[in-house]
């Protein structure tokens, strides 16, 4: 990404553009984490969003006009969730976690949509190279972002069920124990939700690559492709594409945050049984 | 694990990085969680509690209200019956007074007619007493006069007249 290349002009018909490097092209290090233009969009969202957050602390019973937009953003998150857990209750509990989320993925998604976003280049090597890329188009912020939520889904757990009990799903020595102590047949059924269990902590870490790929594959197809349309018609069809972005941004962000969903019910209490 | 490595590090996987992103999520988490999703869940439930507080105030109020006039016409009922009553005793009482009124005004009468009859009769019988004993006094001046005067013809009716008066 870093070597010189050749780019041929652009013509009416035809916009030459570089197709993206899978990896973002890295403006410089600071100590051990190297800043790409992917981070400095990762530091426009956080500013984007503390800024919120000022705004948001301001909150008052009678709300303003803006207060009415975070309050509707609010009321639909908690909809989107009680719709996928069954119980607004229980919904309540995942709510920062999930609407956090949602609100980052969909400013970062959405980002790069926005006018004069990409009209901020940077000279890397005699190379002009967009300062600002997609977020989600670099495979760190997404696998940053899946990390972040299967540790979080595991404080939760722990939170929701208590620690040994959270655990023992994983680990199930005391089932083991239980179905011997019954019969024979039980324990060694036990035995098989045992390595089932083992199972489960290899999926936990399957999920932050499933999540994190899932997001990043599809993001970086659409930045890829539009670059490709860009190249060749220039005129009507890409301006199409760049309006998919749109639809793009907001249904890779749904699913995400609807798989998320679905992890964090798993580990919320259930009703009646406890757990 | 240095395979899996690899393979990530074909799609630009770096540790530092990903480990840096997973810091600044946790943190943006942390925010939210504490300014935005906090404040305005709070609002929001804040909201609905006064909202929820009013409605039932106001649903008390409603009864209390319809309380209020069904307590209304049940004194307005007691108090037009009463009034009905008091009217009827007053009207009843009123008539007694009238009735013995009349009664005592007609004993009164009664006396007083009688004791004017008795006054009447005792002054007719002094007038005649008075009568008798004057009258030959009176005849026979009368007749002196009579005699004293040459009566005319017109002078003789109007002595008639006079004395039939």
């Amino acid at each position: 990404m870093t070597e010189a290349k050749t780019v041929e002009p652009s013509t009416f018909l035809h916009v030459y553009e570089e197709i993206p490097s899978i990896t973002a092209p890295t403006l410089g290090n600071i100590g051990p984490v190297t800043i790409a233009t992917s981070t400095v969009t990762v530091m426009f969202i956080t500013i984007l969003l503390v800024v919120l957050c000022m705004f948001a602390s301001r909150a008052k019973l009678i709300p303003s006009k803006f207060q009415h937009i975070l309050e509707i953003f609010y009321e639909m998150v908690t909809d989107f969730i009680t719709s996928i857990v069954g119980d607004k209750e229980r919904a309540g509990k995942i709510v920062p976690y999930v609407g956090a989320l949602m609100l980052y993925l969909i400013v970062a998604n959405l980002l790069p949509m926005f006018p004069t976003i990409g009209s901020f280049y940077v000279l890397i090597n005699g190379e002009h190279i967009p300062l600002f890329r997609g977020a989600t188009t670099d495979f760190n912020t997404t696998f940053g972002l899946a990390l972040a939520v299967i540790v979080t889904m595991q404080i939760v757990g722990v939170r929701e069920q208590g620690a040994l009990n959270y655990l023992s799903h994983f680990i199930q020595i005391k089932q083991v124990v239980k179905g011997f102590k019954k019969s024979f047949g039980e324990g060694m059924t036990s035995i098989v939700g045992f390595f089932v269990g083992l199972i489960e902590i290899v999926s936990e870490f399957a999920k932050i690559l499933s999540l994190s790929l899932r997001l990043f594959g599809n993001m970086f197809a659409h930045e890829v492709l539009t670059v490709i349309l860009l190249g060749a018609f220039s005129v009507a069809v890409p301006a199409i594409w760049m309006g998919m972005g749109l639809l793009v941004g907001v249904v890779q962000s749904i699913v995400f945050v609807a798989l998320v969903t679905v992890y964090y019910s798993l580990v919320l209490k259930k009703e009646g049984n406890g757990h | 694990m240095q395979e899996i490595l690899n393979i990530l590090g074909s799609v630009g996987f770096n540790w530092h990085v990903a480990i840096a992103n997973f810091i600044n999520f946790l943190i943006i988490l942390f925010l939210l969680n504490k300014f935005f999703f906090g404040k305005i869940g709070k609002v929001i439930q804040t909201r609905h509690d006064v909202i929820e507080r009013g409605l039932s105030q106001a649903s008390d109020a409603e009864k209390a209200l319809a309380n209020a006039e069904e307590e209304k016409k049940k004194i307005v009922k007691d108090a037009r019956v009463e009034g009905q009553s008091i009217m009827e005793e007053a009207k009843s009482s009123a008539t007694a007074v009238a009735e013995s009124i009349k009664k005592d005004a007609e004993s009164e009468a009664q006396i007083k007619i009688a004791h004017l009859s008795e006054k009447e009769a005792k002054l007719k019988e002094s007038v005649e007493k008075e009568f008798a004993l004057r009258a030959p006094e009176v005849v026979a001046k009368l007749y002196a006069a009579t005699l004293a005067k040459e009566m005319t013809a017109s002078d003789n009716d109007a002595l008639i007249s006079r004395m039939s008066a």
